[in-house]
Protein backbone atom coordinates (compact mmCIF):
# COMPACT_ATOMS: atom_id res chain seq x y z
CA UNK A 1 0.00 0.00 0.00
CA UNK A 2 1.02 3.44 -1.06
CA UNK A 3 1.85 5.89 2.04
CA UNK A 4 2.05 9.57 2.43
CA UNK A 5 5.61 9.26 2.93
CA UNK A 6 5.75 7.05 -0.54
CA UNK A 7 4.01 10.03 -1.96
CA UNK A 8 6.26 12.58 -1.13
CA UNK A 9 9.02 10.25 -1.73
CA UNK A 10 8.59 9.70 -5.06
CA UNK A 11 7.03 13.11 -6.06
CA UNK A 12 10.50 14.44 -4.73
CA UNK A 13 12.30 12.04 -6.16
CA UNK A 14 10.84 13.06 -9.63
CA UNK A 15 11.39 16.65 -9.03
CA UNK A 16 15.25 16.09 -8.04
CA UNK A 17 14.69 17.10 -4.12
CA UNK A 18 15.84 14.17 -2.80
CA UNK A 19 18.79 14.35 -0.40
CA UNK A 20 21.54 11.38 -1.11
CA UNK A 21 20.24 9.08 1.75
CA UNK A 22 16.62 9.19 1.01
CA UNK A 23 17.81 8.35 -3.10
CA UNK A 24 18.84 5.21 -1.72
CA UNK A 25 15.44 4.51 0.34
CA UNK A 26 13.38 5.61 -3.04
CA UNK A 27 15.72 3.36 -5.00
CA UNK A 28 15.15 0.43 -2.25
CA UNK A 29 11.14 0.96 -2.27
CA UNK A 30 10.98 1.11 -6.38
CA UNK A 31 13.18 -2.35 -6.50
CA UNK A 32 10.98 -4.08 -4.15
CA UNK A 33 7.46 -2.57 -4.58
CA UNK A 34 5.73 -3.00 -7.69
CA UNK A 35 3.22 -0.52 -6.36
CA UNK A 36 5.46 2.25 -5.51
CA UNK A 37 7.00 1.80 -9.20
CA UNK A 38 3.96 2.00 -10.91
CA UNK A 39 3.29 5.08 -9.14
CA UNK A 40 6.62 6.09 -9.99
CA UNK A 41 6.51 5.51 -13.65
CA UNK A 42 3.06 6.68 -14.02
CA UNK A 43 4.16 10.05 -12.32
CA UNK A 44 7.48 10.14 -14.23
CA UNK A 45 5.32 9.95 -17.47
CA UNK A 46 3.72 12.99 -16.88
CA UNK A 47 6.85 15.13 -16.29
CA UNK A 48 8.44 13.76 -19.87
CA UNK A 49 4.62 14.75 -21.22
CA UNK A 50 5.23 18.08 -20.13
CA UNK A 51 8.92 18.22 -21.08
CA UNK A 52 7.70 18.00 -24.67
CA UNK A 53 5.78 21.12 -24.34
CA UNK A 54 8.15 23.96 -26.35
CA UNK A 55 8.48 27.69 -25.91
CA UNK A 56 5.68 29.45 -27.68
CA UNK A 57 6.71 32.09 -30.32
CA UNK A 58 6.70 35.57 -28.94
CA UNK A 59 4.58 38.39 -30.35
CA UNK A 60 7.20 40.21 -32.66
CA UNK A 61 6.06 43.69 -31.30
CA UNK A 62 6.05 42.57 -27.48
CA UNK A 63 8.62 43.85 -26.63
CA UNK A 64 7.82 47.58 -27.94
CA UNK A 65 4.10 47.36 -26.70
CA UNK A 66 4.84 46.61 -23.12
CA UNK A 67 7.76 49.25 -23.09
CA UNK A 68 5.05 52.28 -24.84
CA UNK A 69 2.80 51.11 -21.79
CA UNK A 70 5.28 52.02 -19.30
CA UNK A 71 5.83 55.23 -21.39
CA UNK A 72 2.23 55.55 -21.22
CA UNK A 73 1.94 55.37 -17.65
CA UNK A 74 5.15 57.09 -16.44
CA UNK A 75 4.03 60.30 -19.06
CA UNK A 76 0.45 60.27 -17.25
CA UNK A 77 2.28 60.36 -13.79
CA UNK A 78 4.54 62.81 -14.08
CA UNK A 79 1.90 65.00 -15.59
CA UNK A 80 -1.05 64.67 -13.60
CA UNK A 81 -2.13 68.14 -14.85
CA UNK A 82 -2.22 66.31 -18.48
CA UNK A 83 -1.15 68.88 -20.51
CA UNK A 84 1.72 67.04 -22.02
CA UNK A 85 -0.52 64.05 -22.53
CA UNK A 86 -3.23 65.55 -23.66
CA UNK A 87 -0.62 67.04 -26.26
CA UNK A 88 0.68 63.39 -26.93
CA UNK A 89 -2.75 62.01 -27.41
CA UNK A 90 -3.47 65.01 -30.14
CA UNK A 91 -0.38 64.54 -31.63
CA UNK A 92 -1.45 61.03 -31.66
CA UNK A 93 -4.71 61.69 -33.47
CA UNK A 94 -2.63 63.43 -36.17
CA UNK A 95 -1.23 59.92 -36.77
CA UNK A 96 2.48 61.79 -36.06
CA UNK A 97 3.28 60.04 -32.51
CA UNK A 98 5.00 56.79 -33.97
CA UNK A 99 7.30 58.87 -36.36
CA UNK A 100 7.70 61.27 -33.64
CA UNK A 101 9.02 58.46 -31.18
CA UNK A 102 10.89 57.12 -33.84
CA UNK A 103 12.03 60.20 -34.80
CA UNK A 104 13.37 59.87 -30.98
CA UNK A 105 15.03 56.95 -31.93
CA UNK A 106 17.17 58.09 -34.37
CA UNK A 107 17.96 61.58 -32.81
CA UNK A 108 17.60 61.62 -29.05
CA UNK A 109 20.76 59.21 -29.92
CA UNK A 110 22.01 60.65 -26.38
CA UNK A 111 23.88 63.98 -27.63
CA UNK A 112 21.27 66.40 -25.03
CA UNK A 113 23.41 69.68 -24.71
CA UNK A 114 22.10 72.81 -23.39
CA UNK A 115 24.11 75.43 -24.53
CA UNK A 116 23.51 77.36 -21.01
CA UNK A 117 25.65 80.35 -20.31
CA UNK A 118 24.57 83.35 -19.11
CA UNK A 119 26.15 87.04 -19.49
CA UNK A 120 27.45 86.38 -16.11
CA UNK A 121 29.21 83.29 -17.15
CA UNK A 122 27.16 81.31 -14.26
CA UNK A 123 26.24 77.81 -15.25
CA UNK A 124 22.95 75.79 -14.77
CA UNK A 125 22.36 74.45 -11.17
CA UNK A 126 23.50 70.98 -11.97
CA UNK A 127 22.64 69.85 -7.66
CA UNK A 128 18.50 70.53 -8.46
CA UNK A 129 17.43 66.70 -7.55
CA UNK A 130 14.11 66.65 -8.85
CA UNK A 131 13.86 65.90 -12.13
CA UNK A 132 14.46 69.36 -13.69
CA UNK A 133 17.41 71.38 -14.47
CA UNK A 134 16.89 75.61 -13.41
CA UNK A 135 18.95 78.16 -14.66
CA UNK A 136 18.75 81.59 -15.04
CA UNK A 137 19.40 83.18 -18.12
CA UNK A 138 20.70 80.56 -20.48
CA UNK A 139 22.03 81.96 -23.56
CA UNK A 140 23.92 80.41 -26.05
CA UNK A 141 26.48 82.26 -27.62
CA UNK A 142 27.40 79.24 -30.10
CA UNK A 143 23.81 79.51 -31.16
CA UNK A 144 23.16 82.05 -34.45
CA UNK A 145 20.44 84.95 -33.33
CA UNK A 146 19.31 84.77 -37.57
CA UNK A 147 15.65 83.14 -37.27
CA UNK A 148 15.14 80.66 -39.63
CA UNK A 149 12.86 80.52 -42.34
CA UNK A 150 11.06 77.09 -40.68
CA UNK A 151 10.93 78.18 -37.32
CA UNK A 152 7.52 78.27 -35.43
CA UNK A 153 6.02 81.64 -33.65
CA UNK A 154 5.38 81.21 -30.10
CA UNK A 155 3.71 84.19 -28.10
CA UNK A 156 2.24 84.26 -24.78
CA UNK A 157 1.53 87.73 -23.62
CA UNK A 158 4.56 90.60 -24.10
CA UNK A 159 6.90 87.18 -24.51
CA UNK A 160 7.34 86.47 -27.89
CA UNK A 161 9.99 83.91 -29.63
CA UNK A 162 10.88 80.71 -31.87
CA UNK A 163 10.97 77.52 -32.28
CA UNK A 164 13.10 76.06 -34.71
CA UNK A 165 14.39 73.08 -35.86
CA UNK A 166 18.16 72.59 -37.73
CA UNK A 167 21.03 70.68 -39.20
CA UNK A 168 24.16 70.83 -37.45
CA UNK A 169 27.40 68.15 -38.26
CA UNK A 170 26.38 64.92 -36.90
CA UNK A 171 23.14 66.08 -35.82
CA UNK A 172 19.73 68.15 -35.72
CA UNK A 173 19.93 70.28 -33.53
CA UNK A 174 16.14 72.01 -31.31
CA UNK A 175 16.46 75.59 -31.43
CA UNK A 176 14.26 78.06 -28.92
CA UNK A 177 14.48 81.79 -28.71
CA UNK A 178 12.56 84.04 -26.23
CA UNK A 179 12.57 87.52 -25.72
CA UNK A 180 10.25 89.00 -22.76
CA UNK A 181 11.00 91.94 -20.40
CA UNK A 182 10.30 90.04 -17.89
CA UNK A 183 10.34 86.90 -16.06
CA UNK A 184 9.07 83.23 -18.01
CA UNK A 185 9.36 79.53 -17.21
CA UNK A 186 9.60 77.55 -19.85
CA UNK A 187 9.31 73.41 -20.13
CA UNK A 188 10.07 71.90 -22.84
CA UNK A 189 9.40 68.33 -23.40
CA UNK A 190 10.31 65.60 -25.96
CA UNK A 191 10.71 61.52 -25.93
CA UNK A 192 13.84 59.92 -25.23
CA UNK A 193 12.78 56.27 -24.56
CA UNK A 194 12.80 54.79 -27.75
CA UNK A 195 16.51 55.78 -28.10
CA UNK A 196 17.34 54.77 -25.33
CA UNK A 197 15.44 51.52 -25.77
CA UNK A 198 17.69 51.27 -28.85
CA UNK A 199 20.70 51.22 -27.05
CA UNK A 200 21.85 54.33 -28.42
CA UNK A 201 24.33 56.44 -26.40
CA UNK A 202 23.48 58.33 -23.08
CA UNK A 203 23.59 61.85 -23.54
CA UNK A 204 26.62 63.86 -23.04
CA UNK A 205 25.68 67.22 -21.61
CA UNK A 206 27.61 70.31 -21.81
CA UNK A 207 28.94 72.78 -19.86
CA UNK A 208 30.57 69.94 -17.90
CA UNK A 209 29.08 68.73 -14.83
CA UNK A 210 25.28 69.89 -16.40
CA UNK A 211 22.42 67.34 -15.42
CA UNK A 212 19.48 67.17 -17.15
CA UNK A 213 16.96 64.47 -16.92
CA UNK A 214 16.32 63.38 -20.62
CA UNK A 215 13.15 64.45 -22.02
CA UNK A 216 12.62 67.17 -19.54
CA UNK A 217 14.22 70.59 -18.88
CA UNK A 218 12.58 73.49 -16.78
CA UNK A 219 14.15 76.75 -17.44
CA UNK A 220 13.53 80.07 -15.91
CA UNK A 221 14.03 82.83 -18.50
CA UNK A 222 14.66 86.58 -18.54
CA UNK A 223 15.21 88.91 -21.05
CA UNK A 224 16.37 87.64 -24.29
CA UNK A 225 17.88 84.53 -24.16
CA UNK A 226 18.05 81.24 -27.04
CA UNK A 227 18.61 77.62 -26.19
CA UNK A 228 19.30 74.66 -28.01
CA UNK A 229 19.11 70.87 -27.35
CA UNK A 230 21.67 69.49 -30.00
CA UNK A 231 20.85 65.41 -30.82
CA UNK A 232 23.15 63.33 -32.43
CA UNK A 233 22.09 61.41 -35.67
CA UNK A 234 19.82 62.54 -38.71
CA UNK A 235 16.24 61.99 -39.17
CA UNK A 236 13.53 62.28 -41.55
CA UNK A 237 10.81 61.79 -39.08
CA UNK A 238 8.60 64.73 -37.54
CA UNK A 239 9.33 65.41 -34.07
CA UNK A 240 6.98 66.91 -31.10
CA UNK A 241 8.52 68.86 -29.11
CA UNK A 242 6.01 70.04 -25.92
CA UNK A 243 6.23 73.59 -24.94
CA UNK A 244 4.94 75.19 -22.06
CA UNK A 245 5.48 78.88 -21.41
CA UNK A 246 4.19 80.33 -18.05
CA UNK A 247 5.15 84.27 -18.66
CA UNK A 248 3.01 87.44 -16.49
CA UNK A 249 0.35 85.15 -15.15
CA UNK A 250 -0.40 82.83 -18.66
CA UNK A 251 0.18 79.98 -19.49
CA UNK A 252 1.09 78.99 -23.76
CA UNK A 253 1.20 74.99 -24.24
CA UNK A 254 1.66 74.03 -27.33
CA UNK A 255 3.25 71.05 -29.62
CA UNK A 256 5.02 71.96 -32.51
CA UNK A 257 6.27 69.58 -34.99
CA UNK A 258 9.33 70.13 -36.12
CA UNK A 259 9.65 68.32 -39.44
CA UNK A 260 13.43 67.55 -40.61
CA UNK A 261 12.07 67.36 -43.98
CA UNK A 262 11.37 71.16 -44.42
CA UNK A 263 14.61 71.58 -43.93
CA UNK A 264 16.52 69.57 -46.25
CA UNK B 1 17.00 18.81 -0.62
CA UNK B 2 14.16 21.42 -0.67
CA UNK B 3 14.04 22.79 2.50
CA UNK B 4 10.40 22.46 4.07
CA UNK B 5 8.41 26.21 4.23
CA UNK B 6 5.82 25.99 7.17
CA UNK B 7 5.08 29.65 7.42
CA UNK B 8 3.74 31.62 4.26
CA UNK B 9 3.71 34.85 2.80
CA UNK B 10 -0.08 35.03 3.02
CA UNK B 11 -2.68 34.38 0.48
CA UNK B 12 -2.71 34.83 -2.97
CA UNK B 13 -4.25 38.57 -3.48
CA UNK B 14 -4.92 40.19 -6.94
CA UNK B 15 -3.42 43.17 -6.33
CA UNK B 16 0.51 43.86 -6.41
CA UNK B 17 2.34 43.69 -2.68
CA UNK B 18 5.74 42.68 -1.84
CA UNK B 19 6.33 38.87 -1.25
CA UNK B 20 7.80 37.67 2.12
CA UNK B 21 10.36 35.55 0.86
CA UNK B 22 11.56 32.83 3.62
CA UNK B 23 15.52 32.66 4.33
CA UNK B 24 17.16 30.69 1.77
CA UNK B 25 15.08 31.38 -1.43
CA UNK B 26 16.39 35.12 -1.15
CA UNK B 27 19.14 36.45 -3.69
CA UNK B 28 21.48 38.06 -2.01
CA UNK B 29 20.42 41.48 -3.32
CA UNK B 30 23.61 42.36 -5.38
CA UNK B 31 22.73 40.10 -8.61
CA UNK B 32 22.04 41.77 -12.02
CA UNK B 33 18.17 41.82 -11.46
CA UNK B 34 19.13 44.45 -8.18
CA UNK B 35 21.30 46.04 -10.27
CA UNK B 36 18.51 47.00 -13.27
CA UNK B 37 16.17 47.31 -10.79
CA UNK B 38 18.22 50.12 -8.78
CA UNK B 39 18.64 51.38 -12.37
CA UNK B 40 15.37 51.60 -13.23
CA UNK B 41 13.94 53.94 -10.13
CA UNK B 42 16.83 56.09 -10.61
CA UNK B 43 15.07 57.02 -13.49
CA UNK B 44 17.42 54.75 -16.19
CA UNK B 45 14.13 53.36 -18.27
CA UNK B 46 16.72 51.79 -20.47
CA UNK B 47 17.62 49.55 -17.28
CA UNK B 48 13.84 48.06 -16.96
CA UNK B 49 13.98 47.80 -21.20
CA UNK B 50 16.65 45.27 -20.34
CA UNK B 51 14.43 43.90 -17.75
CA UNK B 52 11.43 43.15 -19.73
CA UNK B 53 14.06 41.88 -22.98
CA UNK B 54 15.27 39.16 -20.02
CA UNK B 55 11.45 38.17 -18.90
CA UNK B 56 8.98 38.28 -21.29
CA UNK B 57 9.73 35.08 -22.99
CA UNK B 58 9.06 33.38 -19.57
CA UNK B 59 5.97 35.73 -18.94
CA UNK B 60 4.33 35.47 -21.87
CA UNK B 61 4.71 31.34 -22.48
CA UNK B 62 3.62 31.06 -18.23
CA UNK B 63 0.58 33.60 -19.39
CA UNK B 64 -0.25 31.20 -22.54
CA UNK B 65 0.16 28.54 -20.80
CA UNK B 66 -1.99 29.42 -18.02
CA UNK B 67 -4.50 30.89 -20.37
CA UNK B 68 -4.08 28.92 -23.71
CA UNK B 69 -4.97 32.33 -25.81
CA UNK B 70 -1.83 34.05 -27.09
CA UNK B 71 -4.26 37.27 -26.58
CA UNK B 72 -4.88 36.99 -23.17
CA UNK B 73 -1.14 36.23 -22.52
CA UNK B 74 0.19 39.11 -24.75
CA UNK B 75 -2.47 41.29 -22.25
CA UNK B 76 -1.15 39.50 -19.40
CA UNK B 77 2.75 39.59 -20.09
CA UNK B 78 2.16 43.62 -20.54
CA UNK B 79 0.10 44.21 -17.55
CA UNK B 80 2.45 42.30 -15.49
CA UNK B 81 5.80 44.21 -16.57
CA UNK B 82 3.32 47.56 -15.79
CA UNK B 83 2.67 46.62 -12.77
CA UNK B 84 5.96 45.53 -11.68
CA UNK B 85 7.25 49.21 -12.80
CA UNK B 86 4.38 51.41 -11.14
CA UNK B 87 5.68 49.57 -7.96
CA UNK B 88 9.09 48.91 -7.99
CA UNK B 89 9.74 51.65 -5.81
CA UNK B 90 7.80 48.67 -3.41
CA UNK B 91 10.10 45.74 -4.21
CA UNK B 92 12.64 44.90 -1.28
CA UNK B 93 15.70 44.79 -3.73
CA UNK B 94 16.71 42.18 -0.99
CA UNK B 95 14.91 39.68 -2.87
CA UNK B 96 14.05 37.41 -5.93
CA UNK B 97 13.35 40.21 -8.85
CA UNK B 98 11.91 37.10 -11.08
CA UNK B 99 9.90 35.56 -8.09
CA UNK B 100 8.15 38.87 -7.62
CA UNK B 101 7.65 39.54 -11.37
CA UNK B 102 6.22 35.74 -11.48
CA UNK B 103 3.98 36.29 -8.63
CA UNK B 104 2.35 39.37 -10.40
CA UNK B 105 1.99 37.23 -13.61
CA UNK B 106 0.37 34.76 -11.59
CA UNK B 107 -2.02 37.18 -10.33
CA UNK B 108 -2.73 38.56 -13.77
CA UNK B 109 -3.47 35.03 -14.88
CA UNK B 110 -5.59 34.06 -12.45
CA UNK B 111 -7.78 37.13 -12.88
CA UNK B 112 -7.74 36.40 -16.21
CA UNK B 113 -9.00 32.58 -16.16
CA UNK B 114 -11.54 33.29 -13.95
CA UNK B 115 -13.42 36.30 -15.62
CA UNK B 116 -12.70 34.98 -18.82
CA UNK B 117 -12.28 31.70 -19.18
CA UNK B 118 -11.35 32.06 -23.30
CA UNK B 119 -9.22 29.95 -23.78
CA UNK B 120 -8.18 27.49 -27.63
CA UNK B 121 -5.04 28.84 -29.44
CA UNK B 122 -3.30 26.03 -28.96
CA UNK B 123 -1.44 25.71 -31.77
CA UNK B 124 0.82 28.83 -31.01
CA UNK B 125 4.25 26.61 -30.25
CA UNK B 126 7.25 27.31 -32.14
CA UNK B 127 7.61 24.69 -35.29
CA UNK B 128 8.87 21.44 -34.66
CA UNK B 129 12.56 20.50 -35.13
CA UNK B 130 12.06 16.97 -36.72
CA UNK B 131 13.01 16.40 -40.36
CA UNK B 132 10.56 13.62 -40.70
CA UNK B 133 6.88 15.13 -41.40
CA UNK B 134 5.54 12.35 -40.01
CA UNK B 135 7.08 12.19 -36.83
CA UNK B 136 6.85 16.19 -36.40
CA UNK B 137 2.89 16.15 -37.08
CA UNK B 138 2.33 12.83 -34.43
CA UNK B 139 5.34 14.91 -32.10
CA UNK B 140 2.69 17.99 -32.34
CA UNK B 141 -0.55 15.68 -31.75
CA UNK B 142 0.87 14.55 -28.34
CA UNK B 143 2.13 18.34 -27.27
CA UNK B 144 -1.21 19.72 -28.21
CA UNK B 145 -2.89 16.89 -26.02
CA UNK B 146 -0.46 17.98 -23.41
CA UNK B 147 -1.48 21.64 -23.87
CA UNK B 148 -5.45 20.74 -23.57
CA UNK B 149 -4.46 18.18 -20.67
CA UNK B 150 -2.75 21.49 -18.56
CA UNK B 151 -5.37 23.56 -19.27
CA UNK B 152 -8.49 21.09 -17.89
CA UNK B 153 -6.62 21.14 -14.58
CA UNK B 154 -8.06 24.25 -11.98
CA UNK B 155 -5.98 27.65 -12.30
CA UNK B 156 -4.72 26.69 -8.52
CA UNK B 157 -3.30 23.61 -9.76
CA UNK B 158 -1.94 24.61 -13.45
CA UNK B 159 0.16 27.52 -11.56
CA UNK B 160 1.97 25.05 -9.64
CA UNK B 161 3.02 22.65 -12.81
CA UNK B 162 3.88 25.22 -14.61
CA UNK B 163 6.15 27.11 -11.88
CA UNK B 164 7.57 23.69 -11.46
CA UNK B 165 8.01 22.45 -14.83
CA UNK B 166 8.25 25.58 -17.10
CA UNK B 167 9.84 27.56 -14.49
CA UNK B 168 11.89 25.28 -13.09
CA UNK B 169 11.17 26.61 -9.24
CA UNK B 170 11.85 25.05 -6.09
CA UNK B 171 8.66 24.03 -3.88
CA UNK B 172 10.18 27.22 -1.67
CA UNK B 173 9.81 29.05 -4.88
CA UNK B 174 6.31 28.17 -5.56
CA UNK B 175 5.19 28.44 -2.39
CA UNK B 176 6.69 32.59 -2.60
CA UNK B 177 5.06 33.12 -6.14
CA UNK B 178 1.87 31.81 -5.21
CA UNK B 179 1.57 32.80 -1.31
CA UNK B 180 1.36 29.29 0.03
CA UNK B 181 2.46 26.97 2.06
CA UNK B 182 5.57 23.87 0.86
CA UNK B 183 2.70 21.62 2.20
CA UNK B 184 0.18 23.02 -0.48
CA UNK B 185 2.27 23.54 -3.03
CA UNK B 186 3.36 19.89 -2.78
CA UNK B 187 -0.44 18.25 -2.67
CA UNK B 188 -1.69 20.31 -5.12
CA UNK B 189 1.31 19.59 -7.34
CA UNK B 190 0.46 15.56 -6.35
CA UNK B 191 -3.46 16.76 -7.36
CA UNK B 192 -2.59 17.93 -10.65
CA UNK B 193 -0.10 15.12 -12.24
CA UNK B 194 -2.70 12.54 -10.80
CA UNK B 195 -5.54 14.43 -13.40
CA UNK B 196 -2.81 14.69 -15.87
CA UNK B 197 -1.58 10.58 -15.78
CA UNK B 198 -5.23 10.26 -16.35
CA UNK B 199 -5.86 12.31 -18.98
CA UNK B 200 -2.56 11.46 -20.84
CA UNK B 201 -3.46 7.67 -20.32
Amino acid sequence: MITQEHIDLIQRGIDGALAPSEEALLKNLLESDPEVRREYERLTAVSESLSLLQDVELPAELHQSVMAAIRHRRLSARTREGWFAKWLARFAAMGQLQHGLTFAAGVAAGLLIFLAVDPTGSPLDSSIPSDQVSGTILRSTDVPAARPATAKDVQVGSLTGWVALESVPGGERVRMRLDTPGEAEVTLRYSPDEAILAGLRTPTLSPSGLSVVPGTAIIHHQGAGEYAIDFAGMTDRAFPIAVRIVAGGLTHEEIIRLNPSEIR
Amino acid sequence: MVRRQDNPSGTLDSGVSRPTFPEGVCSSGTDDDTVLVRSTISGDQRAFGVLVGRYERALFNLAFRMTGNREDAKDITQAAFVKAFENLASFDTGQRFFSWLYRIAINESLNRVRVSGRQEDLSAELPSNEDDPETAFRRNRTREAVQRAVLKLSPDQRAVILLRHFNDMSYEEIGVVLGIPVKTVKSRLYSARQILAGLLA
